[in-house]
């Protein structure tokens, strides 16, 4: 075809023209080898051009006089070719950001780089779709500054967190807004548990899935990170936390089509170090020995304990110590296949794509499996242009439990001795007996292979998203744009329990709910653009109106009747409640930017947001202004080779954010009564309801969260566009932060939904590239980026220094704390003389203070990304590290593990007795010996009268997070137009002093406000990915 | 022209503003809770709070530091080493104020004059759990307490000196006492089956009214030993005289068997395996008793038996036998050992009785005794089994030191706890707490 139309071209060239007139051929590429589609070909001064077809090649008639041709591709460097006595011109353009770059901002305006005032990093979709991940959240880590990806497990479907600028607020939503094709994306956590459920599902359950995970990577073309509210402002209050804009791909003149294929297979990466010398039983430190000395066990017959959570045993016999790791982790993979064609012609362009992710998880039985389909068409008729785009996604799963949790998975198989089998069952299954009871090595807990294979928790999520546009241009100067868009799931899920399980009613349970969200945004805006001689202006005003109901059904049965028959009939228990939630949002908004030559341009913008969460003593609206100013001074400075592009930026903005729904009033609620260590009472009871009032005292008067920010920075360019630099220093106040207060009980509630509070982020962002070498056939660019985020309280509420931010463990929580960073980790701690060193009791152990305290900030200090990339002809390789630097991780798996004797190093020291550095109460220095077994379960672990202090590990890393050799084959035949082969490896490398699982690790998930907690986490994962990319 | 544009423009503005404030309109109320609740729900609920924190943490953590059990894993085992700290015991004390109290002041608020009987309830369950939180606490919040819906300044509740809040305790009960005793006619509308106490009974809360009138007034037996007998004394005859005669008026606690109606220590046991067994000293006291396989599952690896430790066993809130042991125990204080040992052989019997084990034998040895027999150790000791999973036996223990009991092998604190330490949240929430971390420090009542 292509063929076809540039011979055509060289007819009509020929046959029909002007002598001097000639037609230049060539590929654009990019210098990732990959072939440019849509690259923009001009030739200069004579106001024709032309594209790079599907192939990245072009053709382009040159009228006579004209020497130079202009080739521009948005996110890559420009670059001009002068025209020597070939009529064939193939050029390599370098990623980077251009002097003439486009950005996508705020409801999906594109607007020249030059005149932001603020900053927005740009990732290409390829960087997402290549780096294998099958969530394309977590496929953003370490590619932009001013993010923290924070991926909660190496399990199918687990959630990842991501946080730009850190924490702005303290209990509303810490996640940033996603738009697809300017259509707001719900990536909500949904975590469904019985309303009869009394603890903080987030601790144990499983890792449940951020909605992002429904996103096909390969459909994203690119993706603009609006960070701070500047940028962000003409979004609303929804956009407090920033805003992922993602674009999809669109079709192109032409016809193509394309079929993408990778396999990847994935291991645990990272795993504590456990014994397999001693088994279980008690005894440790007291142990007792034979007249040789040799521990021989807890009992003094020298028989095992059963009953016992403990390794504090007998030392095992050579070849009697089993590697239930080996026997319990298997290889996960995963097969991806993508499909897309496009096409279109001069008014109408269309896309098609599906694809299939089948993934297998490291913990048996788990699984995710997705669907997507994806179309979008734009058609333009005179002075109209119609955009419809729609996508169908069914994402399907199979997760494990985790976490705190009797059914868990690491939980029981960390703490299993190692004298224990996990598959020493004496049914063929081995994690089951002959008589249909479980192997299990406690009552207590479940095997964790029975409990992966027996107690699955599946979901099911159909999810439409669709949105049609219209863009009218009644003149020249003037756009309308009404644009509606909608976004619509379904999550049925079931969640079992078979009979004889520990978690949960040991007689069965089955759970089944449904989880609906609906959601519809339209927006109405009209654009200005005019220029007056020097000076331009690019006016917007609009309107947006946005409507989100989200419904919950929750239905458990318990005690089942027929044994493996999970259906609700089955039980006799029947428990169901429902929930739905109703917000509104209406925002009118407005900016103006002014333009004076290419030197100076202000941004003057303001949105007023009404809200339907407002109590009946509130306004239910608030107005917010933002304005940014760039310079750019390359303009004014002489022009010279060094300084190639150099703008000065700082911007100022307001965002205000509406309270949660249904805060606004005390209600009565179906109570249920626990005291921590059972599930409870609750209603129905006896056949009767029961309500009390809530615990949560509503507040009519609730204030919008205001949060103010301010940013600076500058963009520069040196040598020629071969070193690329970014910097921006922002200071974030939030202040009259929307919280669940808590109060003290005794007047009534436990907490008091209020305006408390002032917190401050203030950091700086750097991003940077250089074209190390940059040939024709060989290139080499580094680039990086480095994030500074620093967090402070600056006030709670009067007379309130700390709070509790989100329900956790005794002992030890997540908090704000004044002058600390919020979600510090607060927990008990030892008693300390003022030196700061430990105060050692009578008994030998340090003593726990009576008060719990500030343990650490888990956030980190700093975090960088550095990437490389090498490209000679079609063979390039690329590789990214990650570096986290700081933030604490409070090892809860460590310190039980300890406590019980299953660590390595409880292990090497057994038989040991310690003197532990410290004072004695008088001042003087620790005499007093402990044997091995306090010093394991109580100074190192969570036993006895332990400070959880001593659990708190640095999560410092640096993580080879992806390395890639691809290969790109010249053409090979008329029908395959490209061809590329890579292999990728992710996670291959990790350095760490964290002595659990891969640090990059959340308990409780991107659902959560807790950060740093590690307790029976599920491990991460390394992969290796094979895949080709084609064109046709 | 300009004029028009101006025109247009402000009123699109005004439009545009009047839409979206409509579109949001309509949709702060949740539709998932109620903002009002009827008598009857409410009265469910606030029973079963309190159910809750008469048989939880509040009941199973005393029964260890009484020796009735033993704290043997994780948590539990720090408890046995006396080892309870601000946090440990939260969610307790949040239960009595934002639950359990809370609920019934709502409940006498609402319910007025026209639902006495209603408000005779409320005031009981609110002197069930002042009664708690003050025995465990020692001053805590009242008058200034559960004022929350007023306001912020009302968030940070002083604290009030115990004898003033068992001061409150009798008259909240005597307020009681007088709404119970209204004619059913003269209210609109009486309980019934959403009293999952009493299903409704008038008569049997007036009389356990009555009988927590008289564990506050014998609650003084420190500060005050003759008046205290006396005053018990009056108060246990106008309770025999309003009709208590027997166990069957015990206030007992209702449990299902469904999971989240299940009897807290077998819900405990279950859920909980290992972590509190029978303690050795309790067993041995057992010893040849007919309550023992009825309170013992096995040894002292093992959890409590079946009496009160089955999925639906009903728990002993107050009891006749309780009335009969204060009694006996107020009549010997006053000098009326006669008097005395009758209280305490029928309060034996009636316990044994209840519990279907009223072997003759047993009682001819145990409950036989006569004014020149009688003992408070006898009368304690027997008080002691008889009132098996109950808080009130931490109290008893702490006013008379009987049965003497030794405290743990390898614990922290060289004497047993006499009291629990202040709650986390109340030392970060409210500013006008008084903090107490020491477990030793006496309560008022339970002076030197």
């Amino acid at each position: 075809m292509k063929r076809l139309l540039s011979t055509l071209y060289m007819v009509l060239a020929v046959a029909g023209l002007a002598f001097a007139q000639r037609t230049v051929v060539g590929t654009v590429s990019g210098d990732d080898g990959e072939a440019l589609i849509g690259a923009s070909v001009s030739v200069k001064g004579a106001g024709v051009g032309a594209r790079t077809d599907l192939n990245g090649q072009y053709s382009v008639v040159v009228p006579a006089g004209s020497t130079v041709l202009v080739f521009t591709y948005t996110g890559y460097t420009s670059q001009e070719a002068t025209l020597g006595a070939s009529n064939v011109v193939n050029v390599v353009l370098a990623t980077g950001q251009v002097l003439q770059e486009v950005v996508v901002t705020a409801l999906g305006i594109t607007r020249s780089e030059k005149s932001l005032g603020y900053s927005v990093s740009e990732v290409k979709g390829s960087s997402v779709a290549n780096s294998g991940e099958v969530n394309a959240i977590q496929g953003l880590a370490a590619k932009a500054s001013g993010i923290q990806v924070v991926g909660s497990a190496g399990t199918p479907g687990a959630s990842t967190k991501i946080l730009i600028r850190g924490n702005s607020s303290f209990q509303l939503n810490t996640q940033p807004l996603i738009v697809i094709d300017n259509v707001p994306y719900d990536n909500s956590v949904n975590t469904v548990i019985g309303g009869d459920y009394p603890f903080n599902a987030n601790l144990g359950g499983v890792n449940e899935s951020n909605r992002g995970i429904d996103i096909n990577p390969d459909d994203i073309a690119s993706i603009s990170v609006l960070k701070g509210p500047s940028a962000s402002a003409l979004y609303g209050t929804r956009a407090a936390n920033g805003v992922i804009l993602i674009t999809t791909k669109k079709g192109a003149k032409g016809l193509d089509a394309s079929y993408n294929f990778s396999y990847s297979t994935d291991e645990v990466n990272k795993l504590p170090d456990l014994q397999s010398q001693f088994g279980q039983g008690n005894g440790g430190g007291a142990a007792i020995k034979d007249a040789n000395g040799v521990i021989t066990g807890s009992k003094p017959d020298g028989t095992r304990a059963t009953n016992t959570p403990n390794s504090w045993g007998p030392r095992i016999a050579d070849g009697q110590a089993f590697d239930n790791f080996d026997s319990y982790f298997q290889k996960g993979q995963t097969l991806s296949h993508n499909f897309s064609v496009g096409g279109g012609n001069e008014n109408t362009t269309f896309r098609f794509s599906y694809s299939n992710t089948d993934q297998t998880g490291i913990v048996p039985n788990t699984s995710l499996n997705r669907n997507t389909f994806r179309v979008s068409a734009t058609t333009g008729v005179k002075k109209f242009k119609i955009t419809a785009n729609g996508a169908y996604t069914n994402t399907r799963d199979s997760k494990a439990q985790n976490g705190s949790n009797l059914s868990g998975v690491m939980l029981p198989l960390l703490r299993m001795p190692a004298d224990f089998n996990v598959l020493g069952g004496t049914a063929a299954n081995g994690y089951e007996n002959l008589d249909g009871s479980q192997h299990t090595y406690l009552p207590n807990y479940d095997n964790p292979i029975w409990t992966a294979e027996r107690n699955p928790n599946k979901s099911n999520v159909g999810r439409f998203t669709g949105s049609l546009g219209l863009d009218y241009l009644p003149l020249d100067w003037l756009t309308l744009t009404f644009r509606i868009g909608t976004d619509l799931y379904n999550d049925e899920r079931n969640q079992i329990f078979a009979v004889g399980n520990n978690g949960q009613d040991p007689r069965g349970e089955v759970w089944q709910s449904n989880l609906k969200h609906e959601e519809i945004n339209t927006d109405f805006l009209a654009r200005i653009q005019k220029t007056f001689g020097d000076f331009s202006t690019n006016i917007l005003v609009g309107s947006q109106l946005n409507h989100r109901y989200d419904q919950s059904v929750f239905a458990r049965g318990r005690n089942l009747a027929v044994p493996g028959f999970y259906n609700l009939s089955n039980a006799s228990d029947l428990y169901a409640d429902n929930s739905e939630q109703i917000v509104r949002l209406a925002g009118a908004l407005f900016s103006v930017d002014l333009g004076y030559k290419e030197l100076v341009y202000l941004t003057v913008g303001g949105r007023n947001d009404w809200a339907s969460t407002f109590g009946p003593d509130a306004k239910n609206s608030f107005f917010y202004p933002s304005a940014s100013l760039s310079v750019i001074l390359s303009e004014v400075i002489p022009a010279n080779d060094a300084l190639t592009y150099l703008k000065v930026r700082g911007s100022f903005a307001r965002a205000g954010r509406e309270p949660n729904a249904y805060t606004s009033r005390t209600y009565y609620v179906r109570p249920f009564l626990t005291d921590g260590f059972t599930d409870g009472l609750s209603f129905p009871y006896l056949g009767q309801n029961g309500f009390t009032i809530s615990n949560s005292l509503g507040n009519s008067a609730l204030r919008p969260e205001i949060n103010q920010s301010y940013e600076g920075g500058l963009d520069a360019r040196l040598w020629k566009n071969r070193v690329r630099l970014g910097f921006t220093y922002y200071v974030s106040d939030s202040k009259d932060l929307l919280v669940a207060r808590p109060i003290a009980a005794t007047s009534g509630f436990s907490a008091f939904n209020s305006n408390s509070g002032k917190m401050r982020n203030k950091g700086i962002e750097l991003e940077a590239s250089v074209d190390v070498v940059r040939t024709k056939s060989f290139t080499w660019t580094v680039g990086g980026n480095f994030t500074r985020n620093r967090n402070e309280v600056l006030e709670l509420s009067e007379g309130v220094e700390q709070f509790s931010v989100e329900a956790a463990f005794t002992g030890i929580g997540s908090y704000a704390i004044v002058g600390q960073p919020y979600g510090a980790v607060y927990g008990t701690k030892w008693v300390r003389d003022p030196q700061g060193r430990l105060v050692i009791g009578a008994n030998g152990l340090p003593q726990r203070a009576a008060e719990e305290g500030f343990l650490g900030n888990p956030y980190p200090d700093w975090t960088a990304g550095v990437n490389t990339l090498f490209s000679f002809k079609g063979i390039s390789l690329s590789g990214l590290l990650d570096i986290r630097q700081g933030g604490i991780l409070w090892n809860g798996t460590q310190a039980r593990l300890s406590r019980i004797g299953r660590t390595q190093e409880s292990a090497d020291g057994r038989d040991k007795t310690f003197i532990i550095e410290g004072v004695k109460a008088d001042g003087t220095p620790n005499t007093t010996p402990v044997n091995s077994l306090a010093y394991y379960s109580t100074f190192k672990g969570d036993g006895g009268a332990y400070a959880v202090e001593n659990a708190i590990e640095d999560g410092s890393w640096v993580r080879l997070r992806e390395v890639t050799l691809s290969y790109t084959l010249p053409s090979i035949s008329k029908f395959v137009k490209g061809l590329t082969i890579y292999a990728t490896g992710r996670n291959l490398w990790l350095k760490t002093d964290y002595t659990g699982v891969d640090p990059e690790t959340s308990l409780t998930g991107a659902g959560s406000s807790i950060g740093g907690f590690d307790y029976f986490n599920m491990p991460g994962a390394r992969s290796f990915i094979v895949g080709l990319r084609s064109n046709f | 022209m300009k004029k028009i544009y101006s025109f247009v423009s402000v009123a699109a503005a005004l439009m545009l503003s009047a839409g979206c404030s409509k579109f949001v309109e309509g949709y702060e109320v949740s539709p998932n809770s109620p903002a009002q609740v009827s008598l009857e729900i409410l009265l469910t609920g606030t029973e079963l709070q309190t159910v809750n924190n008469y048989t939880g943490d509040l009941a199973r953590i005393p029964s260890l530091l009484v020796q009735h059990s033993a704290g043997r894993t994780f948590q539990y085992a720090d408890f046995q080493t006396y080892d309870i700290t601000e946090s440990s015991i939260d969610n307790q004390w949040q239960n009595l104020y934002s639950g359990g109290l809370i609920n019934a002041q709502l409940l006498i608020e609402q319910s007025g004059d026209n639902f006495k009987i209603y408000r005779g309830i409320a005031r009981v369950l609110r002197a069930l759990n002042l009664g708690l939180a003050t025995d465990m606490w020692g001053d805590v919040p009242n008058a200034a307490a559960l004022k929350g819906f007023e306001g912020e300044a009302n968030f940070n509740p002083v604290y009030e000196q115990q004898e003033n809040i068992l001061k409150d305790i009798q008259s909240t009960l005597d307020a009681a006492i007088t709404d119970l005793s209204s004619d059913p006619a003269t209210n609109s509308r009486v309980p019934g089956t959403d009293d999952l106490i009493f299903n409704g009974d008038a008569g049997n809360w007036r009389l356990a009214a009555r009988v927590l009138k008289a564990r506050y007034a014998n609650r003084l037996s420190k500060r005050d030993p003759q008046g205290s007998a006396t005053l018990t004394l009056s108060i246990l005859d106008a309770a025999y005289a309003d009709g208590l005669t027997a166990s069957a008026s015990d206030m007992m606690a209702p449990f299902g068997t469904a999971t989240n109606e299940w009897n807290q220590w077998f819900a405990f046991n279950d859920q909980r395996a290992g972590y509190l067994t029978m303690n050795q000293f309790f067993l041995d006291l057992l010893n040849g008793d007919p309550r023992l396989p009825l309170y013992a599952s096995g040894t002292d690896q093992d959890p409590l038996g079946p009496y009160y430790g089955s999925q639906d066993s009903p728990l002993p809130l107050v009891t006749f036998a309780e009335a009969k042991f204060m009694e006996a125990e107020a009549a010997l204080r006053s000098g009326n050992a006669p008097r005395a040992a009758t209280a305490y052989n029928e309060a034996v019997t009636a316990n044994l009785t209840k519990l279907g084990v009223a072997d003759p034998a047993y009682l001819l040895l145990n409950a036989s005794e006569i004014g020149l027999t009688i003992t408070l150790e006898k009368i304690m000791t027997q008080k002691y089994i008889a009132m098996f999973t109950q808080s009130e036996v931490w109290s008893d223990w702490r006013r008379t030191n009987l049965p003497v009991l030794t405290p743990n092998a390898g614990a922290s604190l060289t004497e047993i706890p006499r009291r629990f330490p202040t709650a986390q949240n109340e030392r970060l929430y409210n500013n006008r707490a008084v903090i107490v971390s020491d477990l030793t420090q006496r309560v008022w009542w339970d002076a030197q």
